[in-house]
């Protein structure tokens, strides 16, 4: 598989909530329009290292230090408003998060944040995110209806249209699937693979038959510390570390 | 295209200031009522000095004015309330959350409950109309007969039946209190862990004695933080204390004797009174009462913390 | 070791008696309420009649309604409503989403507890001061504003504690879609808690429909209609308090249909606030 140019740069990143830190000097490159898996066991870090990306804990108390580049431009040098990065940086988290209004609503709000847009067009970006989250068929006599009536697996794909709604160039995935049952997961990997062609997708998870399904390459995290990068097969069949290894034969995590 | 971004700091500022500004109002209101009562009352406190607190005369006529007959009745209808009102409400919190059948919980609990939604002025015209000439037929010749030649308790009950007083106030007032300290400690007891419950019914200990020796001493401080609050609402209790109190500026020590408190003195008088004095002395008698409800409250939040569901009433 | 069979029926029979007593305080509790509600309905409802509603105050001895005092109450509490739900949710908003444990939220959240508790006729001295003595009238916006001091802590706590049920992966969610704070807030934290609010306002409004001490010094009385706030207004619990101790027994018949009135119309109020309370998801 020939490598794309690098989407996000991550160089010798260092965070700390407080005292404690979390990540400790992480390097790892995330290519377009690939799919890169994130495991490891619980507590490992790897929600921190994606929740760094667009940013969305920077409360005070916590601290990076390093480099996190966009195309090229350091994020953690970002001052001020950080929609624009959010804009371009979209998110998924582990149990679905419909907002309390309609299934269109759900939609048409992150579009409107960013954009004016006329109802017609705004149905249409409406229909395009649901089509492209393959949500469209299921919900499109019932766009009204409140976001919450949607099963969960439901939910989450109406979820990551939402993301998908304004056009990010990355999209992060935080377990996206660990609170859904086998049959939604498994669209929602299938969801991933579709939109591998368009996006950036950068994946947490901790389970390692899903790491191996959808990712082209896959991360190894243990204790804060990225332990083994590499493409996906390369490094189930044939890790280099042997805690990688001891991590992927269920010897432990 | 991303006409959003560059008006959402203003947006952001705008909004986060009207929230901060609401807030700082809540202060402001609090503190405003202190100020102002600090300074119309001043002028009563610095003619009477201390003495206002103790002086036992109250006459509009010749301008003397003092807090004691007052300042008396509210902590006598006030303790009258509590010695009544909490126990019942335990009792209700005992028996609510440890002896009634569970399908009967949400039924009583919304009766208890309704008890605090009746307005005041009712209780008033309840303790009035039907209540007092109830006590005074029925309830206070006994008493005055039983425990009226008693030495010492005696005293306590002298006097004609004339069913208003400060006893038929502290009745009303116990009612009136009940539903909000048996609310709190419904609330503190239903948070015990269901475990130490269940360790301490598996010693073979009863009922009364898990509630008695596990749960309240588990709770005391919620409870007690419910039984302030209680007291708080008791001691600043306007009109229903104002139908039955009798308004009479005295000291005395019969139970049954009409008298007054800071509340049911300022309903009668505060439109009425005409001269700065007496304007201000009632004004005086309003920060004693301010100061008084706010320390016992602030120690009632204390005590409970962000616990009390008292906001639901 | 055996137990020692005094010693048991001892605790057993101490565990009787305090259980009957337990019994007792409940069963006292529910027949005062029973006792009230039954004086409320066999008075009330004898008094009650067209004239109650289409006629003004009437003159002692005379025959009349509570026309005018139901309207003043109507108009201030409306008022005092409009004006404290929005701060009221201003400030919660504050205290649930800003603040949090700041050191002016923590004061803010302590004085306001004790705000929801101090007495209500203080809260009418307050206002006497603040606006009656300045214009030097007595007017029903002076009684509104009374009423709405009395409402906004009440709005403020049922406003935070709703907040802080909104599941923070909720607010997450839409920071992460690059929503501003105050979008986050007014779009997605509002409406996830919008039921919950309405819960205290209802309650706010309950709360203060049955509130007469404030308005003493504040509203005063008028026993006629009037149009416009800015004169003595009459409300419907000062109305009962004036007729209740009233030496005449057709004011004091008024006075009972008029506890009643209010009475059915708080506890409506309460009812609602539980039904909406109730309400999950539309």
């Amino acid at each position: 598989m020939p490598p794309n140019p690098p989407k996000i740069e991550v160089h010798c990143l260092n965070y700390f909530y407080g005292e404690n830190q979390a990540l400790k000097d992480i390097s790892i490159l995330f290519q377009d329009r690939r799919v890169t898996t994130l495991i490891g066991p619980s507590g490992c870090g790897k929600s921190t290292l994606l929740r760094a990306l667009n940013r969305i804990s920077s409360s005070p108390g916590q601290r990076a230090e390093g480099e996190i580049l966009l195309d090229g431009e350091n994020i953690l040098l970002w001052r001020g408003d950080l929609t624009g990065l959010r804009a371009r940086v979209g998110m998924v988290f582990q149990k679905p998060t419909p907002f309390p209004m309609s299934i269109f609503d759900n939609i048409a709000f992150p579009i409107k944040l960013y954009h004016r847009l006329s109802r017609l067009e705004l149905e249409d970006e409406v229909e395009r995110a649901l089509r492209q989250a393959a949500l469209w068929d299921e919900v499109k006599d019932k766009l009204r209806q409140s976001g919450l009536s949607l099963s969960g697996g439901q939910q989450q794909r109406l979820c990551i249209a939402r993301a998908i709604a304004i056009k990010p160039e990355v999209l992060l995935l935080d377990e996206p699937a660990s609170a859904l049952d086998p049959i939604s997961t498994a669209l929602i990997d299938e969801l991933v693979c579709e939109l591998r062609r368009d996006y950036c997708l950068i994946v947490v998870t901790h389970n390692m038959q899903q790491a191996a399904r959808i990712g082209d390459y896959v991360g190894f995290m243990y204790l804060g510390e990225l332990i083994e990068f590499g493409e996906t097969g390369q490094l189930f069949s044939n890790p280099r570390e042997t805690r990688t290894q001891d991590y992927i034969t269920g010897r432990f995590g | 295209m991303l006409w959003g971004v560059q008006r959402s700091a203003v947006w952001e500022q705008g909004f986060r200031g009207a929230t901060q500004a609401s807030a700082v109002l809540v202060v402001a209101a609090l503190v405003g009522v202190f100020a102002l009562l600090m300074a119309d009352g001043l002028p009563a406190l610095q003619r009477f000095g201390w003495g206002f607190l103790l002086a036992t005369e109250w006459n509009p006529v010749t301008e003397t004015f003092g807090a004691l007959p007052a300042i008396y009745g509210t902590l006598v209808t006030s303790a009258i309330a509590m010695l009544l009102g909490v126990p019942a409400a335990f009792g209700i919190a005992f028996f609510i959350n440890e002896l009634c059948p569970h399908g009967l919980r949400p039924t009583l609990t919304v009766g208890i409950e309704l008890l605090a939604a009746i307005p005041s002025i009712i209780y008033g015209m309840w303790g009035l109309f039907v209540l007092s000439p109830f006590l005074a037929a029925h309830v206070q010749p006994t008493l005055t007969g039983l425990l009226g030649p008693l030495p010492g308790v005696g005293a306590l009950f002298q006097g004609a039946p004339f069913g208003i007083g400060m006893l038929t106030a502290g009745l009303i007032l116990a009612v009136m209190i009940l539903p909000y300290v048996a609310a709190v400690a419904r609330h503190v007891i239903g948070d015990v862990p269901p475990l130490l419950r269940e360790a301490a019914f598996a010693v073979g200990a009863t009922r009364w004695e898990v509630f008695r020796h596990v749960l309240v001493p588990y709770t005391s401080r919620g409870l007690l933080g419910g039984v302030m609050l209680g007291l708080g609402r008791a001691l600043g209790e306007t009109m229903a204390v104002t139908f039955v109190i009798g308004n009479a500026h005295q000291v005395s020590a019969s139970l049954l004797a009409p008298g007054t408190t800071i509340s049911a003195t300022l309903a009668n008088e505060f439109t009425e009174a005409v001269g700065d004095i007496y304007l201000s002395s009632l004004l005086a008698l309003g920060l004693i009462l301010f100061v008084i409800t706010f320390a016992v409250l602030a120690v009632a939040r204390l005590l409970l913390g962000r616990a009390s569901p008292d906001a639901a009433s | 070791m055996t137990p020692d069979p005094p010693v048991l029926s001892r605790r057993h029979a101490t565990n009787a008696v305090m259980s009957g007593f337990a019994w007792a305080g409940t069963l006292a509790a529910l027949a005062a309420l029973a006792l009230i509600l039954y004086a409320l309905l066999m008075r009330g409802i004898g008094a009650l009649s067209l004239a109650t509603f289409t006629r003004t105050t009437p003159t002692p001895g005379g025959d009349g309604g509570l026309l005018n005092a139901i309207l003043g109450s109507l108009a201030m509490t409306a008022v005092a409503i409009a004006a404290a739900t929005p701060v009221g949710m201003l400030a919660g908003t504050y205290l649930a989403e800003y603040g949090r444990r700041g050191r002016l939220a923590q004061t803010v959240r302590f004085l306001n507890d004790t705000l929801l508790s101090v007495p209500s006729i203080i809260i009418g001295l307050f206002v006497y001061g603040l606006a009656v003595q300045p214009a030097g009238h007595f007017s029903g916006w002076a009684g509104a504003f009374a009423l709405a001091l009395i409402a906004l802590p009440v709005v403020v706590r049922t406003t935070e504690d709703i907040l802080n049920l909104v599941p923070d992966s909720l607010r997450e969610a839409g920071t992460a879609l690059g929503a501003p704070r105050w979008r986050v807030i007014v779009c997605i934290a509002w409406r996830a808690a919008a039921d919950g609010i309405l819960t205290g306002v209802l309650l706010a409004v309950a709360r203060i429909s049955g509130e007469t001490a404030p308005l003493l010094f504040t509203a005063l009385n008028n026993q006629f209609l009037t149009s416009g706030l800015d004169r003595p207004t009459a409300s419907l619990p000062v109305a009962i308090f004036q007729f209740a101790m009233s030496p005449y027994p057709n004011w004091q018949q008024l006075a009972w249909a008029g506890a009643l009135l209010i009475s059915v119309a708080v506890l409506a109020l309460n009812i609602s606030a539980r039904l909406v309370a109730r309400r999950r998801h539309r």
